[in-house]
């Protein structure tokens, strides 16, 4: 008789409510062993606290869980104990200091030996990453890997440490399309050998290429469980919001204005050259996630190009510093920039106005000037603007607060690092809009991505970097193509 | 995990109060006869780290049994669950163990599995009867006989006698799937002479290969399915324009049956969907009351005796948005020997 399907794991009609918060609610669903089941959070609303969940057996407030088809949690009785589960997103729980060997077979609580055999262990651990074709010598330090490099260590430690449940956490928003492409074929093995993996993706399309089954999560519910041979546009639309492309871009508008970055080399870059008009929006995508660091490197002042130079209307930006940048209006927005930009021991007010010394050549914004900005912007960003404890906002009104301190300085060139990167569906909806307005507003926007999704809904034309060379160029026509 | 059942809270209660006594007596005869020295402040010391002790254990032996027993009986008064109440793992005392154990055997379930089986009967003899349901069907045997001629007539009355035989017969076993299915494509037989090609149906099963067989002699309450299939017509896909798709979806564990019904209909509004899935967390008689004509009464009622024959982890799930469509997801014990 055939062997039957077993469950990995099945969350049964759970709730948890944390400090009077919903965060899941009646949540079922299962994943099968060998399974990879998608998971699309349409809003992040429940996301953290159900992969917590899945990881611990932390207290409920109803509900069922079973991992490995026996109870481990309930309704009555919770013991904290962890599942054999292993979550790898953005920040990587590898020690830095410590080599890739130590990482993967020392710390790990399957290592009962009181003596480490430092050789045998590296010789063990060569030998696994040259059957995985993975080109990592298991003497290097982590520190000196790759984010990609890092990702697959953890893979390699998570299988290692008898995981039998795997949660991939949005690693579009940290590997290239190229890397993703290289650790899903890394994993996939692993899968048929009855590894379950739960994929969590901001994007349909990218779901849909890896996983058998795909579920929505939305206000800490599934809300729909697709089956692989359902894997299609028409099933997911009603369940998603649609981002009208180049919806609020206003063609009949033209700025007078270039911006244009000259031959520039760093260690990634080789000898690239792009120009972008006011009120243009271009996306360069970095297909191997290096070159666009390098840009986002020297924006940020960590250090120069090796060559190369940059153009405002044809005067020239020199020195390449970052005050030196936005004495002549050049932004950068960061990635994460709720985290990366506000200052939260300031008031909205405060935070909003934060370049604007920059602009009015003071140190102490005038009263008047408060006032008026006060006035502009209050019919926009609502009550917002009067709060004192930027703590208190929401995710969207953040997001909002950041982008509007870059509009207010009036930006010529804005280059803002994966934007979409950590947004759920509605949040990304409210970011187009936002980069729209740059645009809108004359700046010319720059997106440094590594991932094609969203961006293409702002860009008007899109810069295919690899290997620091751009390979492609794609016109506005061509946009709706282009599929990465 | 549930197995794991000690001492009642009573006795728990008496043995650290006796222990914490004791102590406490121990320390009170060293004051008295003892002169406080050097060593009498490590017997102090002593007696402190074991009365931290005491409040430890009291709080993981005693408390937390406490607030988890409190907690099922408050989750048993809402609603959520009902069987789950006799299985608390700390009881009080041996005297609410026994009258817990003594109150399930009155209960048994039998009288509520009754009055849901009754109410299955109820809902599906109410379709039966109904004028729409006879007159519609009825029209559709006329309409065909006039046109068609002798064939298609027999065929039809064969799925209606079919169909009708099948719901009033073998009321109190457990069916096979295989038994169930039948009826839903019989039922679907019916349903298609009314709604000619504006109604499709198909069955996946989406087991490994060669295990089809065995799972189609599972066993299965009667009359789970096709209540839901019904819903899935008359709620879902009859008020949408264009054609109807039902799918019947067969998933299974060495544990468990999983059936999906999925209707690319006209789906249920977000809230609904919730409290319907608040509704179908726990078993209750509740839903007998409301109005039999609205949508989800059925699934309730499946739910019901799913919950009250297998237990509260086992039952109905709802997944849906408006212009979407639903999927019912009923879930069992992958039962392969009757009861």
């Amino acid at each position: 008789m055939p062997m039957m399907k077993e469950e990995i794991l099945r969350v049964e009609n759970v709730t948890s409510r944390i400090d009077g918060i919903t965060y899941l609610d009646n949540i079922n669903f299962h994943v099968f062993k060998g399974e990879i089941m998608g998971l699309i959070p349409l809003n992040n609303h429940g996301k953290k606290q159900l992969i917590e969940l899945i990881a611990q057996n932390k207290s409920i407030k109803f509900g069922r869980i079973y991992f490995n088809e026996t109870l481990v949690n309930y309704y009555e009785h919770s013991n904290m104990t962890n599942n054999k589960v292993y979550v790898i997103d953005k920040e990587t729980k590898l020690i830095e200091s410590l080599k890739v060997t130590d990482n993967i077979n020392v710390l790990n609580n399957q290592f009962n030996e009181h003596i480490i055999h430092e050789k045998k262990l590296q010789e063990k651990t060569d030998q696994l990453l040259k059957e995985m074709g993975v080109k990592i010598r298991a003497n290097e330090y982590i520190s000196a890997l790759s984010m990609f490099e890092k990702t697959i260590i953890e893979l390699i430690k998570a299988l290692i440490t008898g995981a039998q449940l795997i949660i991939l956490n949005e690693l579009a928003s940290f590997l290239s399309i190229e890397e993703l492409g290289v650790f899903q074929e890394l994993m996939l093995p692993y899968a048929r050998k009855g590894t379950a993996f739960i994929y969590i993706a901001n994007h349909h399309e990218e779901a849909f290429k890896i996983c058998d089954r795909v579920c929505l999560l939305e206000n800490g519910s599934v809300i729909k469980v697709i089956d692989q041979k359902d894997f299609s546009v028409e099933t997911i639309q009603p369940y998603i919001i649609a981002f009208d492309r180049h919806s609020s871009t206003h063609e009949s508008k033209s700025f007078q204005g270039i911006f244009e970055c000259h031959h520039f080399k760093t260690e990634h870059l080789n000898d690239i050259s792009f120009s972008v008009r006011r009120g243009e929006c271009v996306t360069l995508l970095d297909v191997n996630n290096k070159g666009i660091q390098d840009i986002a490197e020297i924006l940020q002042g960590s250090f120069q190009p090796i060559s190369g130079e940059l153009l405002l209307d044809g005067q020239r930006i020199d020195p390449i510093s970052v005050g030196n940048l936005l004495e002549n209006k050049v932004v950068f927005i960061p990635e994460n920039p709720v985290k990366n930009m506000l200052f939260y021991h300031m008031s909205y007010l405060e935070n909003v106005t934060f370049l604007m010394d920059y602009k009015l050549k003071t140190y102490v914004i005038p009263k008047r000037v408060l006032k008026s900005i006060k006035e502009e912007y209050h019919l926009l960003m609502g009550n917002d603007i009067d709060v004192k404890d930027i703590r208190t906002l929401d995710a969207k009104s953040l997001y909002q607060l950041a982008y509007y301190r870059v509009e207010i300085f009036n930006p010529k060139v804005v280059f803002i690092m994966q934007p979409f990167a950590d947004a759920d569906m509605y949040l990304r909806g409210s970011i187009v809009k936002l980069i729209n307005r740059l645009k809108n507003k004359g700046s010319a926007v720059i997106i440094l991505a590594v991932n094609i999704a969203d961006t293409l809904t702002v860009s008007d034309r899109l810069l295919m970097m690899e290997n620091g060379v751009f390979l492609k160029n794609y016109d506005k026509s061509e946009l709706s193509h282009v599929r990465l | 995990m549930r197995d794991n059942r000690g001492p009642y809270l009573l006795t728990r209660v008496v043995v650290l109060l006796l222990v914490m006594g004791s102590l406490l007596t121990l320390v009170c005869l060293r004051l008295i006869f003892m002169s406080t020295n050097k060593s009498g402040y490590a017997w102090l010391a002593l007696y402190a780290a074991l009365i931290i002790g005491g409040i430890y254990i009291s709080y993981q032996w005693i408390y937390r049994p406490y607030k988890e027993t409190s907690k099922v009986l408050r989750l048993f008064q809402e609603g959520y669950i009902f069987k789950g109440v006799f299985d608390v793992r700390v009881h009080f005392n041996e005297a609410s163990h026994l009258a817990f154990q003594k109150f399930k055997e009155i209960i048994d379930t039998k009288e509520l599995i009754e009055g849901s089986k009754k109410h299955a009967e109820y809902l599906a003899l109410q379709n039966q009867i109904n004028p729409h349901f006879l007159y519609n069907t009825l029209e559709g045997i006329r309409s065909e006989a006039l046109i068609e001629g002798v064939d298609s007539i027999a065929n039809m009355t064969e799925a209606l006698a079919t169909f009708f035989r099948y719901t009033i017969s073998n009321v109190d076993k457990l069916v096979s799937l295989e038994d169930e299915i039948a009826n839903v494509e019989n039922y679907y037989l019916i349903q298609k002479f009314r709604f000619g090609e504006k109604l499709n149906f198909h069955t996946e099963y989406q087991v490994e290969q060669g295990e089809e067989k065995e799972i189609l002699k599972a066993k299965i309450p009667k009359l789970t399915l096709q209540p839901v299939f019904e819903n899935a017509i008359f709620h879902g896909v009859e008020r949408k324009m264009g054609v109807g798709m039902l799918a019947l979806k067969i998933q299974a564990t060495q544990k468990r049956l999983m059936i999906i019904i999925s209707d690319n209909g006209v789906g249920i509004e977000e809230n609904r969907v919730r409290s319907l899935n608040k509704k179908l967390r726990g078993a209750s008689l509740e839903y007998m009351k409301e109005d039999k004509s609205q949508a989800g009464i059925a699934l309730l009622n499946v739910n019901n005796r799913i919950k009250l024959i297998f237990g509260d982890e086992y039952g109905v799930y709802i997944y849906s948005r408006v212009g979407a469509g639903t999927d019912v997801e009923i879930t069992m014990p992958l039962i392969k020997e009757p009861l």
